[in-house]
């Protein structure tokens, strides 16, 4: 397959899986609306901060985090096990496309929500909170919380190819949720226990939201290489975890095309 | 199948556009406004105002501001011709206010800048609550003049 050939099957399936996921209205306003509506309850009305203690800039960078974890892993967890349950999987298999440009989609189309809700946090950030960072805060802001898309993929990529079609959805917001809420992505880490502080060590999600606090210098002050070793190390074991899942199913084979 | 190409391509063009777009109208901290409006922060001069140096109020006095900080002060320190002067008549100046001991919570911190206090030592706060306190700092506008008050932050 040549280059040119190959970069408009990844576009063209980038392209078609973008507008099945639209065609959920149900998926797509919930996967926006919910970190949204968060935001604006526990960040703008129910600002028990204060100007003083900006808990709008704090949680702008918390709630972002928690607007990519959404679409990640639903869109990975629940898509891939819901496909493969229905035979899609099987039917794109047969086809010549890459196995990379199924992934690569879904990758684009979690990039695109999660690009969505971090526009639309930063507005409701900016005129309804009042928060104002330097310029540079805003883009590495942003870059911070659209990078934090791939582990989540691989995240939600490990329970998609594990779970069936059924269960996904529980076992997507049997993570989704406590991971957010243990991870300090709903109200600061600082509430909790020092337990639970620890406990957070281990979640994705923590790490990813304390190198978005790193950018408004809001965070608890350990080292970023910390967070992106634990980060990177945490999606190559996803990423192994999934491996694992799809031969148990005789998933995907890797063509050479 | 050409066209569809193309516009995934534009779409995808289009999306990052306005993505950097939306960040790009987003309020920054260089353009934050004074809390009272018309003062601009940052380097102008309070002409003719009482200044309390800590033990005497010395009046008629010239207050040269420059990047936040008082520069000079005294009488006719000639300020630079491009600053902008403020009318400092009936006017007090004075160092910012140490407070040794308080117990900030909610928007308590909100009125220490009113009353002229810019410092403060907290007692009894958790320490993890400290982070979000100090990044507070840039916030509070390098230099404030109200009419009534002068602050310059650390």
């Amino acid at each position: 397959m040549t280059v040119n050939r190959r970069i408009r099957v990844y576009l063209l399936e980038a392209h078609y899986q973008f507008i099945d996921v639209l065609r959920e209205p149900l998926f797509s306003i919930s996967v926006l609306a919910f970190p949204l509506v968060f935001y604006l309850f526990f960040g703008v009305i129910l600002n028990f901060g204060g100007t003083s203690m900006p808990m709008q800039t704090y949680m702008l960078a918390t709630y972002g985090v928690f607007g990519i974890l959404g679409p990640a892993l639903f869109n990975f967890g629940v898509g891939l096990a819901t496909e493969r349950d229905t035979g899609m999987l099987l039917l794109k298999q047969t086809t010549p496309m890459p196995v990379g440009a199924y992934f690569s989609a879904k990758v684009t189309t979690a990039l695109i929500f999660g690009a969505t809700v971090v526009s639309a946090l930063f507005l409701i950030a900016a005129y309804a909170a009042g928060v104002a960072l330097f310029r540079w805060q805003w883009f590495a802001l942003a870059g911070v919380l659209l990078a934090g898309v791939v582990p989540f993929c691989t995240l939600g990529l490990a329970i998609g190819a594990w779970v069936k079609g059924r269960s996904a959805v529980a076992i997507v917001n049997l993570i989704f949720l406590p991971m957010s809420m243990l991870s300090g992505l709903w109200i600061p880490i600082y509430v909790f226990s020092d337990f639970m502080q620890n406990m957070a060590l281990v979640l994705p999600a923590y790490h990813h939201a304390q190198l978005a606090l790193k950018v408004i210098g809001m965070d608890s002050g350990q080292p970023i290489l910390l967070h992106v070793i634990v980060l990177v190390g945490q999606t190559f074991i996803f990423l192994i975890v999934a491996a694992l899942g799809f031969r148990r199913v005789g998933g995907f084979s890797i063509r050479k095309s | 199948m050409q066209n569809l190409k193309r516009s995934s391509l534009s779409g995808f063009g289009a999306g990052i556009v306005v993505f950097i777009g939306i960040i790009l109208t987003l309020p920054v901290h260089s353009t934050l406004q004074c809390p009272t409006g018309g003062v601009s922060q940052g380097s102008f001069a309070v002409i003719d105002v009482t200044v309390l140096d800590g033990e005497v109020f010395r009046q008629w006095w010239d207050v040269w501001i420059a990047n936040g900080p008082a520069w000079q002060v005294g009488h006719n320190p000639d300020p630079s011709e491009n600053l902008p002067r403020l009318d400092g008549r009936d006017h007090t100046l004075f160092p910012g206010l140490i407070d040794a001991h308080v117990h900030t919570f909610g928007t308590t911190l909100n009125d220490a800048s009113r009353f002229g206090v810019t410092t403060i030592l907290d007692r009894f706060t958790n320490p993890a609550l400290g982070a979000i306190k100090r990044s507070a700092r840039q916030y509070v506008p390098t230099s404030h003049f109200d009419g009534h008050t002068h602050i310059t932050s650390r």
